[in-house]
């Protein structure tokens, strides 16, 4: 079974907000202004027309470019939040680890925990924005060098500081909330790039990774590190709810 | 008859590829057909095996042309990768390369006429470096000539 005709979650009006915390804080606008985070480009670029993006959905099904297939030729699975409230620290880490299949072909799980805890200083809920700032001035830690949802203590080692180094986010579109023109863009592009998505909703943050159109409805696959996610850690969402309040898109990796 | 029309036209190519290189001439063979290509004689690559470098355009403004496939993206491609025991890189000009591998880190010094340039590296000679092919078909003859 594929993993986009595994069972899905629809998050139309029909899905209630759950009564569950997973971390997310809706982003503070005030501290982090949509436009106003230097080499964090507002969007610029010109959107695909609502007119070609079935053609272009099927072109890219049909030739393999989207993010689902290099994903799935290389293994790449959604992390788990598990008791933690980093959702928002989790989104970002997918997010550069599949920026990494993208520029590489293979990836290493990298830790959310490396992010949360010098942001938040522990299981405490953030918003996707500050976590790729984070990554962006300081590095992610690997998982191997930083226990991916380690509630114990920071872990700052010599090793965990070296695999920082190696995993930055060099530059990234600050998504206009809830533009869908936009995710629909950066997930058809012939550089097609993956979205942390935040959603005050469900007070949640995933990944966006993929978008098809059966009905001629966007329909929008996530990788979820926690709730609603499904047994291969995604969640399909459509309708009114499958709109993200906040939206940034890592678009260059350092090289390695 | 034949045999000796051919070894003239190989002779004749392989004097004016040779003439280019000495002038320092990028030297591009058209895609239908053989892809012999040194077009970094003298350079050694360090590191072994197949190596695969995709530069794209930064600027995304920088549409691709009317007809042409997103090579790196192709699942064709990728799969050639794969079973040719190969690795790739796609890179933009700004990519951070600080703590690069030096072999892509040389691939990627190399001249590049256009913002969408193919090199292909083969233990320490670069096979190919020209313009990204048009269609996965001619991308894979590309790289078949690189093998």
């Amino acid at each position: 079974m594929s993993l986009w005709d595994s069972t899905p979650i629809y998050g139309d009006d029909s899905v209630l907000p759950p009564s569950d915390y997973a971390g997310m804080l809706p982003r503070d606008y005030d501290k982090d202004p949509w436009g106003g985070l230097g080499f964090a480009a507002p969007w610029t670029r010109e959107t695909i027309p609502r007119s070609e993006w079935g053609s272009i959905a099927e072109k890219k099904k049909r030739q393999r470019t989207r993010l689902i297939d290099m994903l799935l030729d290389c293994g790449w699975k959604p992390t788990h939040q598990s008791q933690t409230n980093w959702c928002w620290a989790h989104a970002v880490t997918m997010a550069c680890e599949i920026m990494d299949v993208v520029q590489k072909g293979k990836w290493e799980r990298l830790s959310p925990a490396s992010l949360a805890w010098p942001i938040v200083g522990g299981n405490h809920g953030g918003y996707v924005t500050e976590a790729l700032k984070y990554v962006a001035k300081h590095g992610v830690a690997t998982a191997a060098t930083w226990d991916l949802n380690s509630m114990s203590q920071r872990q700052d080692t010599a090793e965990s500081l070296a695999s920082r180094q190696r995993n930055r986010v060099d530059h990234w579109w600050d998504l206009q909330p809830r533009s869908i023109d936009q995710l629909v863009t950066c997930l058809l592009s012939d550089d097609p790039v993956p979205v942390a998505c935040g959603f005050n909703w469900m007070r949640h943050a995933i990944v966006a990774v993929e978008v098809s159109f059966p009905s001629g409805v966007s329909d929008f696959l996530y990788g979820n590190s926690g709730l609603y996610r499904d047994a291969n850690g995604y969640t399909r969402l459509t309708g009114s709810k499958a709109i993200p309040d906040s939206m940034i898109a890592p678009t260059l990796v350092t090289g390695e | 008859m034949t045999r000796d029309l051919f070894a003239v036209i190989a002779l004749a190519a392989g004097l004016l590829t040779a003439y280019a290189q000495h002038r320092g001439v990028d030297v591009h063979v058209p895609i239908p057909g053989v892809v012999i290509n040194d077009p970094a004689p003298g350079v050694v690559v360090p590191g072994s095996g197949l190596r695969v470098l995709f530069v794209r355009p930064g600027d995304p403004s920088d549409s691709l042309p009317g007809g042409h496939d997103h090579i790196p993206s192709l699942g064709v491609v990728r799969d050639w990768i794969k079973a040719n025991s190969a690795s790739f890189r796609s890179w933009t000009p700004d990519t951070d390369l600080s703590v690069a591998p030096a072999d892509y880190r040389l691939m990627m010094s190399l001249p590049r006429m256009e913002s969408r340039w193919l090199v292909v590296a083969n233990g320490p000679k670069v096979r190919f470096s020209g313009p990204w092919p048009a269609t996965g078909d001619e991308a894979l003859k590309v790289l078949e000539s690189c093998k």
